[in-house]
This record gives structure tokens, C-alpha cells and sequence, in this order.
């Protein structure tokens, strides 16, 4: 149900279009009797055209109108026909004769004088197309009583040409109806032609562009034969030659049914290649039909018309089921896309005016050929389909928009939990290394302290003030692990100001001066931790050493910058060593020296007996330091 | 005037430490010095608030003590015109700043010589604002870390601890562990001077400190102004 929901818009624009066209033309007829009944018979040209009268040379034949010219020809591409009748003076105060369809070339004449012509109706006979005309009769040649209007039609081909009823009247009462009729005839057809005009210029200048889709490119190759249809019809001499205008009509007919197939098909998908192999191919071979019947030398010319005129109709009626299967085939595809709804109504649309114009003759109001103005179909079709593209594009850029933002934004969040989950890994990292570091120097330092102290306790002859200065030593070394707790990313300059505080006192208390020769502008930044507290427990350890084994009055402790070193310095003016081997190791130089190396520092001894000891440190600045 | 208000009369002291051994210890230091008198000992914040009666001129206070911190008994003495002296073996720069915070006139750490509990109550009594090195390098920490975050934060954060540039040099050079003398040697000063910047500090660190409070809170929205 569905899919038959999606063929209204096509029922609905077939009919609105037929409505039309049949309004249009019952509305082109006047309110007056329409003249049927006229003879006719085969007739010779005219020396003078101006004038023409009847010789009798054959007797007239009784006909019925409508009817195609090509039935009633005689031997002489020339027809007369005639209608007599009577007149009273009164009964028409302007007097006019009205054709709706004549398609032929013809001269008017009222008692033989010539009153109007269209067309070269003179050897050779020049192109002819219907249109609607309304002549208006000169009172002066009505005659009181029997009255005779004759005309001569012209024929370039047989199987062409064919006569409406026509009116006789009033002048004001036939201007209405001609208005009318040339809607249809003539404004709709201009319409078309330049609706088909302009897209045709868009799609190339697309394709110059650069765009290379199947449905423009067809679009592009079966436009201009829509072109010279409408052409065909708004301008009919455009080609002087009979034979080449013929066979530009009729080749643009081939044309326009094998590459409308491509175009639509185009629109569903890329036509396969047998598809546009066999479209290319019932081109060549109408087009080489059509040249063959308007060139062939000695052809009757029923079959210069008939031979292209049929081809093209019978071959059309086969292609049409087809094409209206795939455009079926699409609608189902695009269920609820309106725009595809009518796209296939547009599509259909030349495919109406065909069967309209197969069967025009057969019913009474459908008298007027469509195909001039069935490209409009294809055209709308074209501009529906791309702006159903468009949308589409549209629809799936907004589509991927939001996938790409939903994939962004799970990536961000896939980046933002492995970040998070990194960054704790970082933190469980550094409180390990850090925990670590804690352990290694409780154990090394208050741990050792404490075992010395059992040691020392247990010892009789060791005194309380020694007991007391090793546990003041252990406290000094916890409250250097603990202040390098407090120094994150801290400075070196501010933990040494800490470490005097401490150790100070201590030596105060042992009549020990200290000098401080810390240059007070030193930045002593961005040491890490680690360092820090390996700097200042090698200061310690050679302070310590100073108050317990060299005797010393005075300590300095020394601090500065040389190039891209910092250099710390302990220097005492005790009794000094004599730095063998085994001095160094007893008095923790080397354990000293050890810890410097494992900082990436140097560590020198400068000392002889009696001449106290300077023991320094030399160690790189931080990476980032200025 | 403080000062000359207790000039003939003895230094009561009182210590609130939940360890009786370091409690009898430091009795016996503060008794053996003559001018000063052990007015009363508490082992928790509620034996110390228990003490209120008992006037006392400076208060030894221990910060870990069982029934929580002495850190809540700082403003409470503070109020009563007593000098606390907070006696801790925690030197974290947390504690430290904390008491400095809630008015704490001084920090002795446990591991201090006698000597240097002697000195620190002397220096309190006398007026002076005590700034050891250590101390002065939390603080220092704590300016720098100030700065770091109002650099990229609103220029009234950067207001919120304001030391002028003399003020900032005296703080510098005190956590590089030179002494008031050496300090004022160093910037040209008198020692008179370097401890009048060290009280300013303390008091920003004070003011800072309640500023800091306010404005957060006008941040989160509890007050309106």
C-alpha cells in the first residue's frame, strides 16, 4: 500500500496535467457552431496566388472534419477545400474565420481573393506547423446570398498534416478562444523551452566544474534533443532543407527516447553497461533510419515520414513499460522521500504526452500534439533530483557531523580516562619511589641511629653525653628526612637555611663557631628530593665529622655557583688527616663519597694533618635551572 | 606595654603534652630558670580547657594530643592575652601554618635544645616575633605557590598576600637561615627593623588567611555581598 501511496503524486500530476490541456482546449473553442461538414478535392497551384477559382476539374468529395490531411491527398501535394454558404447583410457585423488547428500550410480565400497564407505555399512547399488563427474577412467580399470560402493546403510530406473544425463569426466572439489556444500552443511551449534551456546550461556548468554524476551527464546529452523538439515546434523553418530538418526532428526524437531511458535510470543508479550499450546503440540505428528515409533517393514520401515516425512511436510504446517499472522500482526504494514521489511524477511526465499524443486523434478534445512541451518532465525531474541530492548530502554530512562528534567526543573520553588512569599510575609510581626512598632512609639513617644507640647504651663505658649527642644526631638525621618531605620541588637554599637551624644550636653547644658563607643570592631551585636530602646528608656527615674527630673551633660551610656547577664546601680548621685509604673509610668519607656519585656528584677531601679539612661537593645545576 | 606590665612579676607557664616524661622534663627546665613559674600541665584539649581559671602567661602546646588537635586551643589562649608557643615534633608545613595562622606566637619543634626553648620563650615574652628557618622556608613556599596559582588567576587572588618587596627580602634571607643579625647586616636594616617586618608577616599570613577563607566562600556562593 505504500509503495502504491507513492505513485499519487504521479496520478495526481498526469491528471492535473491532462485536466489542463483539456480545459485549455475545450475552452479554445467559441461558443458557435463548429463547421464540420466541407468538400475537398486535389488541386493544382496557381499561376497568382493572389486569386484562386474553381475549374472543376475533378468533382469535390463531401468530408467530415477532423481528419488528416494525408487521407483525402490526391495525386498533387496540393488540396482544395471549400465551404460554401449563405450570407445576409446583418448578420455579420465583422466577420472573421477562426482556426484552432491547421496543420498545414495554407492560402485563405473568401470568393477567390486571397485573404490570408501561411507558410510557402508556392513550389517547393515550405514547412508548416499547426497553429491556432483567427483571419479577419473584409465585409466588402461577402456577397449577398451564396458565399464561398476556399483554401489550398500544402503538405511538405505525406502522412502529415491534418484540419480542425474551424468557425465562422464575429471577430470580438473568436479573439477569446484564440487566447486561450495560445496558451497552450505557444506560452507553455516557450515556457519549456527556456525552463529546459537554463537547467541544460546549469548542468554543464556543473560539468565544467567539475562534477562528473551519471544523472548530469545524461541530463547534459539528452537536453538538447528536448531543445530542438521545442524548437521544432516554436520556430519551424529554422532548417531551410526539408530532409535535414526531418531528420533533425527525428533523430532528437531517437535521442531523446534512448538517453531519457540512461537519464532516469541515472537517477536510480549507474545504468549498467548493456543498458547504455543498447540506448547508444537504438540511437545509431534511429538515427541512421531517419537519414536513410529522408535521404534516400526515390523514396515515396509517405515513407520518408512514416518509415523514422513509426520506428520511433512502436519502440517507445516497448520502452515505456520499462522505464516506468524502474522509476517504480526507485519510488519503492526512497519510501517516504516525497521529493523521489515526484521526481517519478516529473519523469512520467513525457511519457503521458506520448501516450496523449499516440491517441489524440481518437479522442475528440486531445487534439493538439504534446511532445512539444513534455521536456518540461525531464527537467523538473533533473532540478528535483538534485535538490534531492542535495538534501540528502545535506542529511548524511549532518549525519556523519554527529558521528564524528560522537566519535570525538568517546575518543576525548577514552583519552580522558587513560590520562586519568595514567596520571594515578604516575601518582602510585612516584608515592611508591617515594615510599621507597622513606624506607631506605629510615633504615639508613633513625634505624641505624636507634641500633647504634643500643650499642652505645649497653656499653658501661660509654658516657650520657655521648648517648645523648647520638640520639640528638638521630633526631637531626629524621628531621632532614622529614624536612626533604617538605620540599617538593622545593629549594635547596631554604632546606640549607632549614639544616642551620638545626645544626646551629648544636654546635653552639659544643663552643663551635659556624660560619655561614651561603651567598645570599644564590638560586639554589629545582633540586629534586632525592638530591636535596643526599646534599645535605653529606654536609651533615662532614660536620659530624668536624665536631667528633678533627677538634675544630670553627666550621664554615660555603655554598656558590661555578659555571654550570654548584659548589658546597665544609671546611674546618682542625687537626686535619692524612687521607689513606683507611681514614677515608674511617671516618665515612667514602661512604660520603659513594652517596655523592649516586647523586651524579663529585666529592673531594682536601686535608693534612694540622691543617683541618675541606671536604667539597661539587654537583650540575638542574636541567631547567637558568 | 605587655612586656612592662609583667616586669617584676614571674613568667607563668603553662605546658598541655598527653607525654608525662616530656612534661616532667621541660617542668624541670622552666623551674630551674629562676624567673619563670610552672603554673599548670594538661594532657588533652579538655584537661587544658579545664584550666581556664588558671591564668597563664605562655602555653607550651603540643599538637597531637588524644582527644584532637592543639591547633584548636590557639585562638581560644590567644583571645586570653597568652603567648602560644607551639611545641610539636610535627614540622610539616601544614601544622606550621596552621598555628601561624590561628595566632601562634612562636613554633619550638620537640628535638630543640633547651637552650633554644629558653631563648624562644624569652624572645616571645620580650615582644619579638620568632621566625625559624624552617618556619620562615614553609611560609616562603607558601608565597611562591600564592604567586604561581594568581599568575594565572584573577588579580584579587594575587592581593591576597601582598608583602612589600622589604618585607619579601627579610622572609628570604631568614629561610636561607641567616640569623636577625645577619639579616639586618645583609639588607642594611636594624635588627629593630627585621622584626617588625617579621610581625608584618605574620599578621598578613594572618589576614591572608581569613581573606582567603571569605573569598572562597564568596566563590562557592555562602555569602552574598
Amino acid at each position: 500500500m505504500r509503495s502504491l501511496r507513492a505513485l499519487l503524486p504521479t496520478l495526481a500530476l498526469a491528471a492535473a496535467f491532462l485536466l489542463l490541456v483539456t480545459w485549455l482546449e475545450y475552452s479554445s473553442r467559441p461558443a458557435l457552431p463548429a463547421i464540420t461538414s466541407i468538400e475537398a478535392r486535389p488541386a493544382e497551384l496557381p499561376v497568382d496566388l493572389g486569386s484562386w477559382r474553381d475549374t472543376e476539374p475533378e468533382a469535390w468529395k463531401p468530408f467530415e472534419l477532423p481528419l488528416k490531411v494525408c487521407r483525402i491527398r490526391c495525386t498533387t501535394p496540393y488540396t482544395a477545400w471549400r465551404y460554401r454558404f449563405r450570407y445576409e447583410r446583418g448578420d455579420l457585423t465583422d466577420p472573421a474565420i477562426y482556426f484552432p488547428y491547421i496543420d498545414a500550410n495554407f492560402a485563405l480565400y473568401v470568393n477567390g481573393t486571397l485573404i490570408e497564407m501561411k507558410g510557402r505555399v508556392a513550389d517547393p512547399p515550405s514547412v508548416y506547423r499547426y497553429d491556432a488563427r483567427l483571419i479577419r474577412v473584409p465585409i466588402s467580399l461577402l456577397r449577398q446570398g451564396e458565399n464561398e470560402v476556399a483554401w489550398l493546403l500544402t503538405i511538405e510530406r505525406r502522412g502529415t498534416g491534418s484540419v480542425m473544425p474551424f468557425y465562422l463569426g464575429n471577430y470580438a466572439e473568436l479573439e477569446k478562444p484564440l487566447r486561450r489556444l495560445d496558451w497552450l500552443t505557444d506560452d507553455l511551449v516557450q515556457g519549456s523551452f527556456w525552463l529546459q534551456l537554463a537547467t541544460q546550461l546549469f548542468a554543464l556548468a556543473l560539468i565544467v566544474r567539475g562534477s562528473r554524476e551519471g544523472v548530469l551527464i545524461w541530463f547534459a546529452v539528452v537536453s538538447p534533443f528536448w531543445l530542438i523538439i521545442a524548437l521544432w515546434h516554436l520556430v519551424p523553418d529554422w532548417i531551410v532543407s526539408t530532409s535535414l530538418r526531418f531528420s533533425a526532428l527525428y533523430v532528437s526524437l531517437f535521442g531523446i527516447i534512448a538517453f531519457s531511458v540512461l537519464f532516469i535510470v541515472s537517477i536510480l543508479e549507474s545504468p549498467p553497461r548493456w543498458l547504455t550499450r543498447s540506448a547508444i546503440a537504438y540511437f545509431v540505428l534511429g538515427t541512421l533510419l531517419a537519414l536513410a528515409a529522408n535521404f534516400w533517393p526515390n523514396l515515396d514520401g509517405y515513407w520518408r515520414i512514416a518509415l523514422p515516425h513509426y520506428a520511433s512511436k512502436w519502440s517507445a510504446m516497448l520502452i515505456l513499460p520499462y522505464v516506468v517499472f524502474r522509476l517504480y522500482g526507485y519510488v519503492a526504494r526512497q519510501r517516504g522521500s516525497l521529493m523521489a514521489q515526484w521526481t517519478l511524477a516529473a519523469a512520467l511526465l513525457p511519457a503521458i504526452c506520448g501516450v496523449h499524443d499516440a491517441i489524440r486523434g481518437t479522442i475528440g478534445p486531445m487534439a493538439f500534439a504534446l511532445y512539444p512541451i513534455s521536456g518540461i518532465g525531464i527537467s523538473i525531474a533533473f532540478c528535483l533530483e538534485l535538490g534531492r541530492r542535495v538534501l540528502a548530502n545535506q542529511a548524511r554530512m549532518a549525519r556523519y557531523s554527529e558521528e564524528l562528534a560522537a566519535t570525538v567526543r568517546a575518543r576525548e573520553e577514552e583519552l580522558a580516562a587513560n590520562y586519568a588512569k595514567l596520571k594515578i599510575a604516575d601518582r602510585e609510581h612516584a608515592l611508591s619511589l617515594e615510599r621507597q626512598r622513606i624506607m631506605q632512609d629510615m633504615h639508613d639513617g633513625v634505624a641505624g641511629q636507634l641500633t647504634a644507640l643500643v650499642y652505645l647504651a649497653n656499653d658501661a663505658n660509654v658516657g650520657r653525653t655521648q648517648i645523648i649527642e647520638a640520639v640528638r644526631a638521630g633526631l637531626v638525621d629524621m628531621r632532614l628526612v622529614l624536612d626533604s618531605l617538605n620540599q617538593q620541588g622545593g629549594d635547596l637554599a631554604v632546606a640549607l637555611g632549614a639544616f642551620r637551624g638545626r645544626i646551629e644550636p648544636l654546635l653552639r653547644a659544643s663552643g663551635i663557631q659556624l660560619i655561614w658563607g651561603v651567598d645570599h643570592k644564590l638560586d639554589l631551585q629545582g633540586f629534586s628530593p632525592e638530591v636535596m636530602l643526599g646534599v645535605l646528608r653529606i654536609l651533615q656527615e662532614a660536620l659530624s665529622n668536624a665536631v667528633k674527630h678533627a677538634n675544630a673551633r670553627c666550621i664554615e660551610l660555603h655554598a656558590m655557583r661555578r659555571d654550570k656547577d654548584f659548589v658546597f664546601a665544609v671546611v674546618d680548621n682542625g687537626q686535619g688527616f692524612v687521607a689513606t685509604p683507611s681514614a677515608l673509610t674511617q671516618y665515612g668519607i667514602s661512604g660520603m663519597i659513594t652517596r655523592a656519585q649516586k647523586l651524579g656528584a663529585r666529592l673531594s677531601v682536601d686535608t693534612a694533618p694540622a691543617c683541618g679539612t675541606a671536604v667539597v661537593l661539587e654537583i650540575a645545576a638542574p636541567k631547567d635551572h637558568e | 606595654m605587655e612586656n612592662d606590665q609583667r616586669v617584676g612579676t614571674p613568667v607563668r607557664i603553662a605546658m598541655v603534652e598527653d607525654k608525662p616524661l616530656l612534661r616532667l622534663g621541660v617542668r624541670r627546665v622552666i623551674e630551674q630558670s629562676g624567673d619563670w613559674i610552672w603554673a599548670w600541665e594538661a594532657d588533652s584539649l579538655r584537661a587544658a580547657r579545664a584550666h581556664d581559671i588558671n591564668p597563664c602567661d605562655v602555653l607550651l602546646l603540643d599538637l597531637g594530643l588524644p582527644d584532637g588537635s592543639g591547633l584548636d586551643l590557639i585562638e581560644e589562649f590567644s583571645a586570653r592575652k597568652v603567648s602560644v608557643i607551639v611545641f610539636s615534633v610535627l614540622g610539616d608545613e601544614q601544622s606550621v601554618l596552621a598555628a601561624i595562622e590561628l595566632g601562634a606566637a612562636g613554633y619550638l619543634l620537640k628535638d630543640a635544645s633547651v637552650d633554644e626553648m629558653r631563648q624562644a620563650i624569652s624572645q616571645v615574652l620580650s615582644g619579638g616575633a620568632p621566625l625559624d628557618p624552617a618556619v620562615a622556608g614553609h611560609l616562603l613556599r607558601k608565597i611562591r605557590r600564592n604567586e604561581a596559582a594568581a599568575s594565572s588567576a584573577s588579580s584579587a587572588e594575587h592581593a591576597l598576600m601582598n608583602l612589600t618587596a622589604r618585607e619579601r627580602e627579610v622572609l628570604m634571607a631568614l629561610a636561607r637561615g641567616f640569623s636577625y643579625d645577619e639579616t639586618a647586616t645583609m639588607l642594611e636594616i636594624s635588627k629593630h627593623t627585621v622584626n617588625h617586618h617579621v610581625k608584618q608577616i605574620y599578621a598578613k599570613l594572618a589576614v591572608t588567611s581569613r581573606s582567603q577563607a571569605v573569598f572562597e566562600a564568596v566563590q562557592a556562593g555562602w555569602l552574598r555581598s
